[in-house]
């Protein structure tokens, strides 16, 4: 009920769609919803991290996950794509070319049933 | 960030919908998209920049893109699709759309995707679903193209192909202080310093001036000669003059034989004093004779007092003219005024504009007010500053005038508020890409082009300006 609340609340604190700011995960990255999980995306030079956890920020192991960036970077559109890292603790990834610290973007993230769901990045 | 997702399986969207609420709300999005059995599935998205509409139909993803703001098509744009299949080039389609093949999407479910848009010099990234319902044998099929619709809610749903055929445009629409005007009745009238009435001072007949009368419309200059009236004389003076006329002739006569004696007998019997006299007194009834004589013929020529235009005129060759009758009208039709007359005792502002009955603006500037009552009102005298062609004396317009107070609202463009049928006044909101809610508002004039929503309308929303009574005719 306290969730309904504060969504109804959001909603209608927010008068334009896309107009608030980009939430900032634990780690510094960008905080995205991405169908039901939660996905916080690390850029750092050219690596690219992404950590998965569920609605109530529970993080998750990143085995049987798979996921896709796609940034905006100096005008241009960046595709990474990213696998689990051998401690399962994230996805990683790498770029071709050394990324900001803050991107513009999207996220894709398939889970291990092969659903796929999205996120946009501010 | 917002994902809307729609196609014609209620149940679908339902559970995209309820999948959306129960999630923490930061995925929130505009309100429900609409659904309808004859729409083809489609997705949209949008940014601070774009906006996206993706239509699936025969196995292609036709896909719209437009300014979020202005609602204007972006036709230039490269956009690339991540699609279950793998990334795929945008090709330009018809009508300023683009096209690229979705095999991906013949399989009923969630289609996630990514478009990347770059437009120049900008980039975007968007984010969407396309869900396209299990066939169900006996479910209507969408139509070959999609139909602009009112949905039950009252809303309306105008496909993007539809929306660039009305030429629909949006506003983001702001809170601001403007000033507080009061609207009051004027007329167009002329300005005494640049107009002006040709009259004849004597009666008589009125005759066309060399070249003719001139035509309704035609430009004068100050001293061109509009028409002659030959003055008429009434037979008691005619009489009166005729007897003038003959009792000249007889001194004439007179003095002339006296001057004849005088020059034929010696000198010395008459001096030379008397002589001059003579020729002078002739002299003098000569001219008294002829000016008597030239009152009868002479016409009195009516010139133009100003330059201008002529904008009325009433005579026609032979027409008996009186004193005082106005037999042209002169006026400079770049320099026309509005008088409009105030009920209230109202503090004149410095400015006002003026609407005509076509919608066209006039901008104001005040001249004057007056002091004595005219049927319970006060006259108020504006000048026209810019010059505005078609403008007749007389016409009637509308005075929007300044009060001096200032007032909160959202200031809109006339043509975006609508009268609905029930007499509430209506501004549509765009809340999706192709969504149209209709929001009662309370407006009050704010000058010529624009009035002001004092309620019924957050700061913030998109509001269609161009086109909003073609939506508004939508069933």
């Amino acid at each position: 009920m306290r969730i309904l609340f504060a969504s109804l609340a959001l909603v209608a604190s927010i008068t334009l769609v896309g107009a608030h700011e980009q939430r900032t995960g634990p780690r510094g990255g960008a905080l995205v919803d991405a169908g039901s999980y939660h996905v916080e995306l690390v850029t750092r030079d050219k690596a690219v991290e992404i950590f998965v956890s569920d609605a109530q920020d529970k993080p998750l192991p990143a085995a049987g996950f798979k996921a896709l960036a796609i940034l905006a970077v100096a005008g241009k559109s960046v595709r990474v794509t990213l696998e689990p890292a051998p401690d399962g603790s994230k996805l990683v990834g790498a770029a071709a070319e050394s990324l900001p610290a803050r991107v513009k973007g999207a996220v894709q993230l398939t889970g291990a049933d092969g659903k796929t769901s999205t996120g946009r990045i501010n | 960030m917002k994902v809307g997702a729609f196609g014609f399986g209620l149940p679908f969207w339902l559970v995209a919908g309820l999948a959306v609420s129960a999630h923490e709300g930061h995925d929130h999005g505009a309100p429900p998209p609409p659904v309808s059995a004859s729409i083809a599935p489609r997705f949209d998205s949008s940014s601070e920049a774009f906006e996206l509409v993706g239509v699936f139909r025969d196995g292609k993803l036709t896909l719209h893109l437009d300014r979020f703001i202005g609602n204007r098509p972006v036709t230039d744009a490269e956009i690339e699709i991540e699609t279950p299949a793998g990334p795929q080039k945008a090709r330009p389609a018809s009508g300023g759309s683009f096209q690229i093949d979705a095999p991906f999407a013949a399989k009923p479910g969630s289609h996630e995707l990514i478009a990347t848009i770059t437009s120049s010099g900008e980039i975007d990234v968007l984010t969407a679903a396309l869900v396209i319902p299990p066939d169900e044998p006996g479910k209507a099929k969408p139509g070959a193209t999609d139909l602009a619709q009112r949905m039950p809610d009252g809303a309306v749903f105008v496909p993007k192909a539809s929306q660039r055929i009305l030429g629909l445009a949006n506003l983001k629409v702001e809170r601001a202080s403007h000033p507080q005007v009061t609207t009051l009745p004027g007329r167009i009238v002329p300005d005494p310093n640049a107009s002006g009435v040709v009259q004849a001072s004597v009666a008589g007949r009125v005759s066309a001036p060399p070249g003719g009368f001139r035509r309704l419309g035609t430009r004068v200059r100050a001293g061109d000669i509009l028409a002659v009236v030959q003055p008429a004389i009434s037979t008691a003076d005619l009489a009166s003059q005729a007897q003038q006329i003959r009792e000249l002739e007889q001194q004439v006569t007179l003095v002339s034989r006296r001057l004849e004696r005088y020059r034929q007998v010696t000198a010395g019997t008459v001096t030379r004093a008397q002589v001059e006299d003579a020729e002078l007194e002739l002299a003098g009834l000569q001219a008294r004779r002829q000016a008597v004589e030239r009152i009868q013929r002479e016409p009195e020529p009516l010139l133009a007092p100003v330059d201008g235009v002529l904008a009325a005129a009433s005579v026609v060759a032979g027409q008996m003219a009186d004193p005082n009758t106005i037999l042209f009208q002169i006026v400079d039709p770049d320099r026309l005024w509005v008088e409009a007359l105030s009920y209230a005792g109202v503090v004149a502002g410095e400015s006002g504009s003026a609407v005509l009955p076509d919608g066209r603006a006039l901008n104001l500037a005040f001249e004057g007010a007056g002091l004595s009552d005219r049927n319970q009102a006060v006259p108020l005298h504006f000048s026209i500053l810019a010059r505005e062609a078609g403008l007749r004396l007389g016409q009637l317009v509308t005075v929007n005038m300044a009060t001096g107070r200032q007032q909160e609202g959202i200031a809109v463009p006339r043509a975006s508020v609508i009268r609905a049928a029930n007499g509430t006044m209506l501004v549509y909101e765009q809340s999706n890409p192709e969504r149209f809610v209709p929001r009662e508002v309370r407006v009050e004039p704010l000058d010529a082009e624009r009035v002001i929503i004092l309620s019924g309308l957050e700061p913030g929303k998109r509001i269609v300006t161009t086109g909003a009574e073609l939506l508004h005719q939508v069933r």
